[in-house]
């Protein structure tokens, strides 16, 4: 199965650089999705299939601890698979975040560690390249 | 105690440098001679057991290779993506820099980087730490700004 996976940072380099490091893991990706905050996220999961989020926790508009309560909150999300990747460093947040049923990747990150996280929490297998995916960001594709 | 803080935050620079920028530190003999002004400057506002802000400044062509790195592509990255950069870099400095000066069970709210005023990047907060390295590409310079004090700085 491949995973429809949605990035959420409000920077945009960091963005970039999470779907490369996704493309090169050997992971069965499909598409790749970006939001800039929570709302935005909020949007593209109402409007697209997505399998997996990979959510920042500091951002504007919305930050990521308020998009994942929406998200547990909506029965159509409630179990969807969320990895927080942020530079947070406070074990009382990530905890927090846990409870909530969040995987936690730490920035800065290794590429290995993005792979076995993902692996533990969906259980996919690393098979099939993702090159030529597309990425979509909202209604924008690049 | 300063000794202390600075060690701290050469330590989180190295560390998000390294991993997220492929860039090392080398030996100040080493480096060439910094320009007098940055390419740009940006900061972080902190909240929680204390406040304040910290300020990264960028020398020396630094920003187009650590945008270049970060996004793994040979083409020159563009003005916005070089501030990006820089600006991603100083949120994880911070990030994980305050967790090893309060301790790991301290929460704070970080502020979204943003372009640091070049007359009075502290905003008035006093300086409680700079630091500077020199990187294989240019150099960075930091300066850690307290409203409080500081736990390191108490001893």
């Amino acid at each position: 199965m491949a995973l429809n996976i949605l990035v959420v940072d409000d920077s945009s380099i960091m963005r970039a650089m999470i779907i490369k490091v996704l493309r090169i893991s050997g992971l069965p990706c499909g598409e790749f999705y970006q939001a800039a905050n929570g709302v935005e996220a909020l949007k593209v999961i109402d409007e697209n299939w997505i399998d997996m989020a990979l959510v920042d926790i500091n951002m504007p508009v919305m930050n990521g601890e308020e998009l994942i309560n929406r998200l547990r909150e909506n029965p159509d999300t409630a179990d969807l698979p969320i990895v927080v990747v942020s530079s947070e460093a406070s074990e009382t947040r990530i905890e927090i975040l846990r409870r909530k049923g969040a995987e936690f990747i730490h920035k800065p990150f290794t590429p290995e560690t993005v792979r076995e996280t993902i692996i533990e929490m969906t259980g996919v297998s690393d098979e099939g390249s993702t090159e030529n995916e597309d990425i979509r960001c909202g209604s924008l594709d690049f | 105690m300063k000794d202390q803080l600075k060690t701290k935050i050469y330590d989180a620079a190295v560390l998000t440098f390294e991993q997220l920028g492929f860039m090392f530190p080398i030996a100040d003999d080493e480096a060439e001679p910094p320009p007098p002004t940055p390419d740009a400057a940006v900061y972080v506002e902190f909240e929680g057991p204390f406040s304040g802000r910290l300020v990264i400044k960028a020398y020396g062509g630094l920003l187009s290779v650590l945008a270049a790195n970060m996004l793994g592509e040979s083409d020159a990255p563009s003005q916005e993506q070089q501030h990006d950069a820089l600006g991603e870099v100083a949120n994880v400095i911070c990030g994980n820099l305050l967790p090893s000066i309060a301790g790991s069970a301290e929460v704070f709210d970080l502020g979204t980087p943003l372009p640091a005023d070049e007359t009075d990047p502290g905003a008035g907060l006093p300086s409680a730490a700079e630091v500077r390295i020199a990187l294989d590409q240019g150099a960075i310079e930091m300066i850690f700004y307290a409203a409080d004090e500081v736990p390191c700085l108490e001893e």
